[in-house]
């Protein structure tokens, strides 16, 4: 579904992805963890090509990114994206905010992208929040609400940019368990996440990040139990006290 | 019986203001030490307050068409300041640098003198000859000084912004222009109001650069009451009354749209 081909890519003179071969199967859930810095943030964000290469390629759902012919905006509206920060669109409400994709890329008629919009944010818990603006939300519905206006696109990849990392930690739990609630229907999933114990009950395999380089990818039950690489060991005994 | 009636009014308000003369100066002279006869009487002669409301006619004119042309024009350059493409951001950086850093009263001059002479010949004729072409002249240079300075309150507003917006608008698959219709602008244009607002109301008083090319604006209507009557300071502070009238009034309607915008998009209005 997703293929990464040697990808290097420089901020400036920085070096922050230096060759990335790594392979997403359609319907599996990957989860990417790392040290901060280690270019999780950056890879995922290159599958969407919000966040331009400089070398290699990636293939998205067959289509490679750098061919000159491809339509990047039909392409985004097949993958949905889910922020840190959740970046919501403060000057319109929830349901605004979720009709807007089905509405103005699908082009669904009005009636059909609320309708569309409504289930999505029904799937999050929001329903009855449709009228409320980000700013009458709390954090963790702000991120539900960002969910729903990707799940309302109906994509065929999801990608999760540290999803609860800007979240109270009382709120993180509603946002995972909706995550979970996916990863359970069949969806591709890239998931960027410190969230070790969501990442062992819902990934199917782990990719562990270092310094632009991905030095691990194992299922979970394999990387949490015996993790063959230094850094691995040593990031996991950090996180996992 | 009705006539007597309907020329009350009238003999009313010369008696006021000549009574009320002696008063004022006494007061002016006595508070303020203020070594000059004032003669408020001047402002009820219809030779002089009909130059002064023709006056205000103009500024009114002038501002409302310089606002309705510049701001629209700048938040167009503005955006091409913002744009991601490098030959749209370099024709507006060299718009704005142009009509930034030469006075409004230079382009008024120019719109006025320079440009008929550098049209071929019939066409500066035509212009020459339009007999709107003193106001037309002054609506131009204004318009284009103005929409500089919006365009440069538009790219703060713009660059404002957090780049998750942008982000989240291209991670949906809205094209380029619909993220800036849907969610860039909506957001950059709510929170440029008040700066724009200021702008506006700098506009207004801009206006009174119309007065070098004669156009009969407030400005230019109280050196002309001045010219004639040799009663500058009684004008200038009628002239002043109006400006400072005028721009409160604009102001106000600014607030409101401040609170309506802000009451629109669910959030409380800046205190």
């Amino acid at each position: 579904m997703i293929q990464f081909v040697g990808v290097h890519k420089w901020f400036g003179r920085f070096h922050v992805l230096k060759g990335i071969d790594l392979q997403i199967e359609r319907g599996e859930v990957m989860v990417i963890c790392g040290p901060s810095g280690s270019g999780k943030s950056t890879l995922i964000r290159t599958i969407n090509k919000i966040e331009p290469i400089q070398q290699g390629d990636v293939i998205v759902d067959g289509q490679s990114l750098s061919d000159p012919r491809l339509n990047i905006f039909r392409l985004r509206a097949d993958i949905g994206m889910v922020f840190q920060h959740f970046n919501l669109f403060p000057h319109m409400t929830a349901l605004q905010n979720v009709t807007l994709g089905p509405l103005k890329v699908r082009r669904l008629p009005p009636a059909a992208a609320r309708e569309r919009a409504l289930a999505a944010l029904e799937k999050v818990g929001l329903r009855s929040y449709t009228e409320r603006y980000p700013n009458q939300l709390s954090g963790g519905q702000q991120q539900r609400v960002a969910i729903a206006r990707a799940l309302a696109m109906e994509p065929k990849i999801l990608l999760f940019d540290e999803p609860t990392s800007a979240l109270d930690p009382e709120l993180i739990n509603e946002v995972l368990d909706v995550i979970v609630q996916l990863a359970s229907e069949g969806r591709s999933m890239v998931v960027v996440s410190h969230e070790m114990s969501f990442a062992r009950k819902m990934a199917h395999r782990i990719a562990f990040m270092d310094h632009g380089r991905v030095l691990e990818v194992a299922p979970p039950l394999e990387f949490f139990g015996q993790p063959r690489h230094e850094r691995a060991r040593q990031f996991l005994s950090q996180i996992l006290h | 019986m009705a006539s007597p009636a309907t020329k009350e009014p009238a003999s009313f308000s010369v008696k006021f203001s000549t009574d009320a003369v002696p008063i004022v100066n006494a007061f002016l002279r006595d508070w303020f030490g203020l070594a000059y006869d004032f003669n408020w009487a001047i402002i009820f002669e219809e030779r002089y307050y009909s130059l002064v409301l023709t006056g205000l006619k103009y500024t009114a004119l002038l501002t409302i068409v310089t606002t309705a042309a510049s701001v629209p024009l700048g938040i167009i350059v503005g955006v091409m300041r913002s744009s991601e493409q490098y030959v749209l951001r370099r024709v507006a950086g060299v718009y704005v640098e142009v009509f930034r850093n030469i006075p409004g009263m230079f382009w008024v001059l120019f719109f006025y003198f320079g440009f008929p002479t550098l049209l071929p010949g019939p066409w500066g004729r035509a212009l020459n000859s339009y007999p709107h072409f003193t106001l037309l002249a002054a609506i131009l240079g204004l318009t284009f000084d103005n929409s500089s300075y919006v365009a440069e309150i538009m790219r703060a507003g713009i660059q404002s912004l957090v780049v998750g917006q942008h982000e989240a608008a291209r991670s949906i698959g809205l094209t380029d222009w619909q993220r800036w219709r849907y969610v860039i602008l909506p957001q950059a244009i709510r929170t440029v109001v008040p700066p724009l607002g200021t702008r506006c109301i700098q506009n207004l008083k801009s206006t009174s650069l119309a007065m070098v090319i004669a156009v009969p604006e407030l400005s230019w209507a109280t050196r002309q009451v001045e010219s004639l009557s040799f009663r500058g300071f009684e004008v200038t502070t009628i002239a002043t009354v109006i400006y400072v009238s005028l721009c409160l009034v604009m102001a106000a309607g600014v607030n409101w749209l401040e609170r309506r915008l802000a009451r629109r998009h669910g959030l409380s209005p800046a205190v």
